[in-house]
């Protein structure tokens, strides 16, 4: 997904939704990083310095490249034969990486968006699913 | 941190369809300070869209003073349409700005703006509907 209009529309509803759950003084600086084939990835970082500055990546041609570029404790080793699908999680820290296997309608719809937030509210709980 | 981490090889041996990741979720120590409340507010599910809103209402509000101009036009003084003119070109403006906000798309953002201000137009007299046609179709070719 590189169409940065519906990118910028899922972080605007994804701030707009978890805004609802931040504590007092909690803003969230985001990177998109958009890719030439399916899906995408986002990083949310939480933070108390009032910073809500969102910024586009550039484009990589696909998730395996960001998250071989970007600090993630999610997974290493090689990741080129790896694909993505739905909407995978991984909260760590101050942030949280949202990876997009799709570009689905469906996958980036208002209801999804809302079902992401509540399953990142559910896992910061100490949920965990594969 | 790196303890953390899961090597895909190892991965690879609890399950055959490892190399593709689906819908997985998992909390590597996140810190639980940035949020807060654990009931889910009504606001989630409504999901309001102001921007969206607001374009809508501006560009009914906006038909609804061509109208007024085109219908009433022997009843109200010069004084009066010039008044509602001007009330449809600041909605026109505010459909506009909303419009932008709303798609981020500069070809919409022109297509709402040039299409309320050629509704004003032939409302005021400035054009024909026919010569509004022949300028569109001058404009896209």
């Amino acid at each position: 997904m590189k169409r940065s209009t519906r990118l910028k529309k899922y972080v605007e509803l994804f701030n707009r939704n978890i805004r609802h759950f931040l504590a007092p003084g909690v803003e969230i600086r985001t990177t998109i990083y958009p890719v030439e084939a399916e899906g995408a990835v986002f990083e949310f970082v939480f933070n108390r310095d009032n910073d809500s500055s969102e910024s586009l990546d550039i484009i990589r041609p696909t998730i395996s490249a960001v998250l071989s570029e970007i600090p993630q404790g999610m997974i290493e080793g090689d990741l080129d034969g790896v694909k993505f699908g739905g909407t995978n999680l991984y909260l760590e820290l101050d942030r949280i990486l949202v990876i997009k296997g799709e570009d689905d309608q469906e996958d980036w719809s208002g209801n999804a968006i809302i079902e992401d937030v509540q399953r990142i509210i559910s896992t910061s709980r100490g949920g965990k699913t594969a | 941190m790196s303890e953390n981490k899961v090597p895909i090889d190892k991965i690879s041996k609890l399950a055959d369809e490892i190399r593709l990741i689906n819908d997985f979720s998992e909390n590597h120590n996140f810190d639980n300070s940035f949020l807060t409340t654990p009931a889910i507010p009504s606001e989630l599910r409504e999901n309001r869209d102001t921007p969206l809103i607001v374009m809508i209402t501006s560009m009914f509000l906006v038909l609804v003073c061509t109208a007024l101009i085109l219908f009433y036009n022997p009843v109200l003084s010069n004084a009066m349409k010039t008044f509602i003119f001007l009330i449809g070109l600041f909605l026109t403006i505010t459909a506009t700005i909303t419009a932008h906000l709303k798609f981020k798309e500069n070809l919409i953002t022109s297509i709402v703006l040039l299409g309320l201000i050629t509704l004003l137009s032939i409302s005021a007299g400035m054009f024909t509907p026919k010569e509004a046609l022949d300028k569109a179709w001058q404009l896209a070719s």
